[in-house]
């Protein structure tokens, strides 16, 4: 998440949650913006130009996917699973940011294309130091082309 | 029979032979009321519509129209509520066998010379007696049966009561944890943004927020631990159990407790992490509770009976005083103030809820000042367990 001009796409429906991602990103100085959406539909939306987002050019490009799996309506795994189904997503970067501690999660999250299974530290400075880990991961991995 | 008066029913159309059989009766003193009916049918119709009002009924097999052996018969069948007894001709014990066979109670053979009417007095309070004592049991066998059912179905209703509070209990601990988490993490947010603004009393506060929130974690953990006691798994293995419990001791206790053992220890049928988990405690209790200068946690063994086993986790630590000896197997239940000893108090509830799954049972002896011993009895051998939570 180096100086390409691409959002972070947060996909997490409990508020608690995003207000520390948002602390996390603040306290690593991470200049890309993260942009939340609060439910799987409203990521196919944001991602696709659709519903609420589909005034054509206003919202900047998604570049990498912050994914949670358990959410009301579509979960994580619908998700996934609808955009490497998708001729124009299927190249997004997707990391699974989750809370759960179910064991077949993260198999299944690679099994459905995901590039990394993140499980979300319960202590704020664990998260923090986490979400630092990933950008620096990602600054350092070459992004693929995106239409 | 009413007043020791037997009411008797008798079937009989000899004029001569029914006097007989009262004077008999007179004779030896019995306490008789007898009503005599000529013909079987008349009989019949009067145990049918009312043989609550005898005790026994006596029936000649010669008869006019129905024989006797048919009116029993007949009487048998309808389930009339009367014992019957068969009076027969000399030489027809063919006759009696077949009455017997049919379920009449018993037979008396009228030998032309009478002397069968002496057995009357014998034989008639015998028979009442027996079939008395038959209802008897069968009202008894029936009321057991009952409240047999009754307490099966109770049984399980408490088993699903149970098995919902549990999974009750365990869905809200778990669903407490998120707001707990969140309440934690603003309460550090607010404490960082603030550090240089708050003043005295209101860092407290923040302090204080913190600090509780991070008991009420505490607590929600373990009644979470309390609750998945019973959803662990009973597999059962061989555990050596001298092996089992020094590397149990090893990894729990630290360095500067003393430990001692004896060498043999037998090997036990039980799942190990059941095992574990009462033992752990237990010994990481014996190092905890413990001011002494230099701590000595003690483990022994003896048989009880001949598939149990008793285990003992003796301390020369604080020690529990004895009106407490039943409270500290509680859920939450402390006795020092949380500054002195860490821990909500949930260990010894989790030991004993695992000892009883296992089904055994577990006691502490224990003075102030003196140490504490807690003897875990269990089976030596686990299997074909009725609850297999």
């Amino acid at each position: 998440m180096s100086n390409k001009p691409f959002v972070v796409l947060l996909v997490e429906d409990e508020e608690h949650d995003i207000v520390a991602v948002k602390r996390a990103w603040k306290q690593n100085g991470i200049t890309n913006p993260l942009h939340v959406v609060h439910s799987g539909q409203e990521c196919l939306d944001y991602l696709r130009g659709q519903g609420t987002y589909s005034a054509p050019g206003a919202d900047p490009r998604a570049g990498i996917l912050l994914l949670d799996i358990k959410m009301p309506g579509m979960d994580g795994f619908a998700v996934l699973e609808e955009i490497r189904r998708d001729e124009r997503l299927r190249r997004l970067p997707v990391v699974v940011l989750t809370g759960s501690d179910a064991g077949t999660d993260c198999n299944r999250s690679y099994d459905l294309g995901a590039n990394a299974y993140v499980r979300k530290p319960l202590e704020f400075k664990d998260l923090s130091e986490a979400i630092g880990v990933i950008n620096q991961f990602w600054e350092l991995a070459e992004l693929p082309d995106f239409s | 029979m009413d007043d020791n008066i037997i009411r008797i029913l008798l079937v009989e159309d000899d004029e001569h032979d029914a006097l007989a059989f009262g004077r008999a009766l007179r004779k030896a003193g019995a306490a008789a009321e007898t009503t005599t009916c000529q013909r079987a049918e008349d009989a019949l119709e009067r145990a049918r519509s009312d043989a609550g009002s005898f005790d026994v009924a006596v029936v000649d097999h010669k008869l006019p129209g129905m024989s006797g052996m048919d009116l029993c018969k007949t009487l048998l069948d309808e389930k009339v509520a009367l014992p019957l007894i068969i009076l027969t001709g000399n030489g027809s014990e063919g006759l009696a066998v077949e009455a017997l066979k049919a379920g009449v109670d018993d037979y008396i053979i009228k030998n032309l010379e009478g002397g069968y009417l002496d057995l009357l007095p014998l034989v008639l309070p015998e028979v009442v007696c027996k079939y008395e004592d038959r209802l008897a049991r069968k009202r008894a066998e029936k009321a057991l049966r009952a409240t047999h059912i009754e307490l099966l179905e109770k049984t399980v209703e408490l088993e699903r009561a149970n098995t919902e509070l549990s999974e009750y209990s365990s869905v809200v601990s778990h669903d407490i944890r998120a707001p707990l988490r969140a309440i934690h993490n603003y309460a550090e947010f607010l404490r960082e943004d603030l550090a240089e603004t708050l003043e005295g009393e209101q860092k407290e506060y923040i302090d204080g927020l913190a600090q509780a929130v991070r008991q009420a974690e505490a607590l929600v953990t373990d009644l979470l631990a309390v609750c998945r006691v019973g959803d662990q798994p009973m597999e059962v293995e061989n555990i050596d159990l001298v092996s089992f419990l020094r590397h149990l001791t090893t990894s729990v206790v630290p360095t500067e407790v003393e430990v001692k053992m004896p060498d043999d220890w037998p090997t036990i049928k039980a799942p190990s992490s059941l095992l574990r988990q009462i033992f752990q405690n237990l010994i990481e209790n014996a190092a905890k509770f413990n001011h002494s200068e230099s701590k000595l946690v003690e483990l022994g063994w003896r048989p009880v009976g001949k598939n149990q086993i008793e285990i003992f986790v003796r301390d020369n630590g604080i020690g529990i005083e004895p009106k407490y000896h039943q409270q500290i197997f509680g859920v939450f239940q402390r006795l020092h103030a949380k500054g002195e000893v860490e821990g909500t108090g949930i260990g010894l509830a989790i030991v004993k809820k695992t000892v009883t799954k296992l089904g055994g049972a577990i006691r502490v002896e224990s003075t102030p000042g003196a140490g504490s011993t807690f003897f875990v009895t269990l089976p030596a051998r686990q299997g074909g367990k009725r609850h297999e939570q």
